[in-house]
């Protein structure tokens, strides 16, 4: 089951890991975590073929991951991807959409691509527009005040066309989400803001079809999607370090040995 | 201005089915014709700038031409990052509206002064800012850029504000005014220019004919232009705005710019707080902006 997922996923870990390493740049940990999210949104969704659906990606820093599985799918040349962070190449550090248009939501700082998808959602459904508006943020995110903003504003909205799915991965840059500010109980937190909430695992295709499968809503919906930060390979996995650190050589090809 | 900006903006929707208007819970009794006639087109965001931007500029990705409405430093200030990287770097079509320019809130205090905002939002990139002088300038302004499609800065004054005088203009490329002498050139923004009308009217009838003043309503080398600044000996700015990074500055780079050299004296708000409590008027007097401060800056200019 899943297997055309399961290796879309594996080759764009291998691509992200092999990007930052190139670029010795940082987030491989969050981009790992984001990539099974990101194959079911951009595999599953209509986005690609421009029937309406859109994914925004709020945890801007999970760029190579995004680029990745963008490339993978063959959205963007394989060439932009070998250049990434290099002098005057496509892609950079940061999900930008001048070079990507359906990213359309070039992110970055963090807390403005769930406002940006209420505004778009909000815009679809009063001009009866189809298509779903999913957007990805990361746990640590939920910092951000301008989310809770648009978590109070969202249901009030009754906005039946927009999904947030949050990256669990429960570390955040100087550590554990839980230790720097406690975000549980993170699921009645958003339920008492008045959203459908799921828990699912975000790495297991299965569960994570239902966000693209089940789009009878009612209300906006939220999936808290627990990951792992590094999700692949054992030495990155659930450590802060690869929040910042790029692989060398030797740990780039460990990782790609263990992914393969 | 404020009712003159919602009516305007009333009637320009009827015809334009792309406009849609965001206030931040603010507006009673000045927004409610647009909300009842056209509901579809219509947000109070409540109390969240972050995220009224935010939702603006998806609103503005999805095709609108979106208005958002507030008072004082509310929609520029506490949203900054959101104007900057959703609604500047992505050009969208929003145009932020800030009612109570200067020192309009007079008593409500400093966090109700807006008196940086020019220097803040004239760095972004592709951001256009306007800053009508009165209800007419406002009117020609509306329309204009209502035809351009990306992000731009309206500042407005308050309300009941007096026209600057029977003038015109046709648009915001044109700075309003004509040239009476070419001694000094007295250029104001927003509604300080009432006091540079003022100041006028207390010159002597020789030194008020050595005088032009021109209100600039639209921050763009267009209307800069159009007043031929070579002309004057020296050029005296106005503003209700901290003097850096204002009005007067954007003037001395223009200046730069065209490699023009005329003497320039600013009239502005010293950059320091002020706790003192009073209405506008005597907030524009204790930081020299007001009309006597302006009458004797130009009879300096003059010599006189």
């Amino acid at each position: 089951m899943f297997e055309k997922e399961k290796l879309l996923a594996k080759n764009a870990r291998c691509t992200a890991l092999t990007m930052v390493h190139s670029a010795q740049s940082a987030h491989i940990g969050s981009s790992l975590s984001i990539i099974d999210i990101a194959v079911q949104l951009y595999s599953k969704s209509t986005t690609i073929d421009g029937s309406g659906d859109l994914v925004l990606i709020s945890k801007g820093h999970a760029a190579a991951g995004v680029y990745a599985v963008l490339s993978c799918l063959q959205v963007i040349p394989n060439e932009w991807v070998l250049n990434y962070c290099k002098n005057g190449s496509e892609l950079g550090g940061h999900v930008t959409s001048t070079n990507v248009p359906i990213l359309e939501l070039s992110t970055g700082s963090l807390g403005h691509a769930l406002p940006y998808a209420l505004g778009r959602a909000l815009g679809k459904s009063r001009l009866q527009q189809t298509g779903h508006v999913y957007v990805v943020i990361s746990d640590g995110e939920c910092n951000e005040g301008s989310n809770w903003e648009a978590a109070l504003l969202a249901p009030q909205l009754n906005l039946k066309n927009l999904t947030v799915i949050i990256d669990r991965n429960h570390l955040q840059s100087l550590g554990k989400t839980e230790e720097t500010i406690a975000l549980e109980p993170l699921s009645e937190k958003w339920r008492a803001f008045n959203w459908e909430v799921y828990e699912i695992d975000g790495h297991d295709f299965a569960q994570l079809s239902r966000i693209t499968n089940e789009t009878n809503q009612t209300k906006p919906r939220i999936f808290i999607a627990n990951t792992v930060k590094g999700k692949g390979v054992s030495f990155m996995e659930n450590s802060v370090l690869w929040h910042y650190r790029p692989p060398n050589s030797e740990e780039l090809g460990l990782a790609l040995k263990e992914l393969n | 201005m404020r009712d003159t900006f919602i009516r305007n903006l009333t009637l320009l929707a009827k015809d334009d089915p792309d406009i849609f208007l965001i206030v931040g819970d603010l507006g009673y009794g000045v927004i409610e014709e647009f909300a009842t006639k056209y509901p579809d087109r219509f947000l109070n965001a409540g109390i969240s700038e972050q995220n009224m931007l935010g939702v603006a500029s998806g609103l503005a990705g999805t095709g609108y031409k979106v208005f958002v409405y507030s008072i004082a430093n509310f929609p520029t200030m506490r949203c900054l990052e959101q104007i900057r990287n959703d609604v500047a770097y992505h050009n969208l079509n929003v145009t932020v509206v800030s009612v109570g320019a200067g020192f309009a809130y007079g008593t409500l205090g400093y966090s109700h002064f807006a008196i940086e905002d020019l220097s803040v939002m004239r760095v972004f990139p592709n951001m256009e800012v306007y800053s009508p002088g009165d209800s007419h300038e406002l009117e020609i302004v509306l329309p204009y850029l209502l035809k351009k499609p990306g992000p731009k800065y309206l500042r407005l004054g308050k309300n009941g504000e007096p026209l600057l005088d029977g003038t015109t203009i046709k648009s915001p490329e044109t700075a309003r005014g004509s040239k009476i002498g070419s001694k000094i050139a007295v250029l104001s923004t927003g509604g300080i220019g009432i006091e540079v009308v003022k100041a006028l009217k207390e010159l002597s009838i020789a030194n008020a004919q050595m005088v032009s003043h021109f209100s600039v309503p639209f921050f763009s080398s267009l209307t800069l232009a159009s007043i031929e600044l070579h002309d004057f000996e020296k050029i005296i700015t106005v503003e209700e705005h901290v003097l850096d990074g204002g009005f007067g500055s954007y003037i001395l780079e223009y200046l730069e710019i065209n490699q023009l050299q005329i003497r320039v004296k600013r009239i502005g708000i010293p950059r320091s707080f002020n706790y003192e409590i009073g209405d506008q008027g005597y907030l524009r007097m204790l930081a020299g902006i007001d009309s006597i401060s302006i009458k004797k800056e130009i009879e300096f200019g003059l010599g006189a």
